[in-house]
Order: structure tokens, then sequence, then C-alpha cells
């Protein structure tokens, strides 16, 4: 079977408001899964928008393990030129994957709902970070 | 793509990412925004002995 390209849009970021929703009103284990699958998508969401628009803009990005690493790289030289804080916020996501996805130790659903407000508004302000610091490259040449 | 059968529904499902615990986050191949959280134990083969790359990192 031919690998099919993954569907990194912004549904992720509805699934993942539903599942802290559903989180809220059930019981564990049913809620402690869903609080789980909230906090994947919205890393989810958050590391493969930012890989994307990296890319298309010419910060690359490479596949598997040296991603993190290379896109927390791109996000430090964003803070420097723009005087902007993304490392640490980008950081403050994965932080909360690690725990909750990988660990089961979640924040409360409320929190995961407002996490996935606050990762499309984030990611939204990086592209336009992307896109100001591209037009002051163009401008400087 | 690491894919695998749910035992009890006869799904394919990709593995998207492995916890660590005995949960996976899988569902239909390339749509992670249906993703939920499966047991190994409902998955053949058994998705800890696979090799993948955690989809966010591609």
């Amino acid at each position: 079977m031919q690998p099919r390209p993954l569907r990194t849009v912004v549904d992720l970021l509805d699934e993942a408001a539903a599942e802290a929703a559903r989180a809220g009103r059930t019981h564990p284990p049913e809620s402690d899964l869903a609080r789980r699958q909230a906090a994947e998508k919205i890393w989810g969401y958050v590391a493969s928008e930012l890989n994307r628009t990296l890319r298309a803009t010419g910060f690359p990005v490479e596949v598997g393990p040296e991603a993190h690493e290379m896109r927390k790289k791109w996000l430090r030289e964003l803070d420097r030129a723009l005087g902007r804080n993304f490392a640490a916020r980008h950081d403050a996501f994965a932080d909360v994957h690690g725990a909750c996805f990988y660990e089961s130790r979640c924040p409360t659903p409320d929190l995961l709902a407002a996490m996935a407000n606050e990762a499309r508004a984030f990611v939204d302000e990086v592209k336009a970070a992307l896109v100001e610091v591209r037009r002051r490259g163009a401008r400087a040449a | 793509m690491v894919l695998v059968r749910h035992r009890l529904t006869g799904e394919t499902l990709e593995v998207f990412d492995v916890a660590l615990d005995d949960y996976v986050f899988a569902g239909p191949p390339g749509e992670p925004a249906k993703g939920r959280m499966v047991h190994r134990s409902e998955l053949d083969p058994d998705p800890f002995e696979a090799v993948l790359t955690p989809w966010h990192d591609r």
C-alpha cells in the first residue's frame, strides 16, 4: 500500500476540543483516554503545522527524531529576530503532550480545551512572524 | 507507515504514536484527526515491535 499524506488540518483541533469535552462528561478510564487523545491531537497540530509552514518558507525541518530540535532552533531564531517567545510556548505544548499522552499525567479537560484554542492562535502567530521575517529579508536584500 | 489490524473490528489502522504504557494512538491510515487510544492487546501484529516515527515528527 502506498503511504497517503497525513491530513493535518484544523479539524485536528476541532477533534481535540471534542475529546476534551468528552473527558469532562465521562469517567475513568474513558475520560483518561479522551484527555490523552486530546493532548496528542493538540501537539500533533502544533508540531505538524509548524513543520509544514517552516519547510514551505525555506526553513528545513528533517523528518524523524531531529525534527523537534530543528523546529525549536528556528523558533529561537524567530524569537531573537522579533523579540518574541515562540520557543518557550512551543516547549509548553511539548511538555503537556509528554506528560499526558506518554505518561498519562494530564491537565483538566477545561485546560485541554483552552490549549486547543491557544494552539490555533500560537501557530497563526508563528506563521505571521515567518512572513514578517521573510519580508524583512527581502527588504534587506 | 505502521499498519495493524484491530482484532475485534477487523479495521486496518495506522499507528501514529506509541505511549509509555500499553497504549498506542492509532486510526484510519493518514487521518490522525480520527485517531484514538488503542490497547496493544487489541492489535495484530503487536505495534510495540515496530520501528515508528511519530506522525508529528514526519
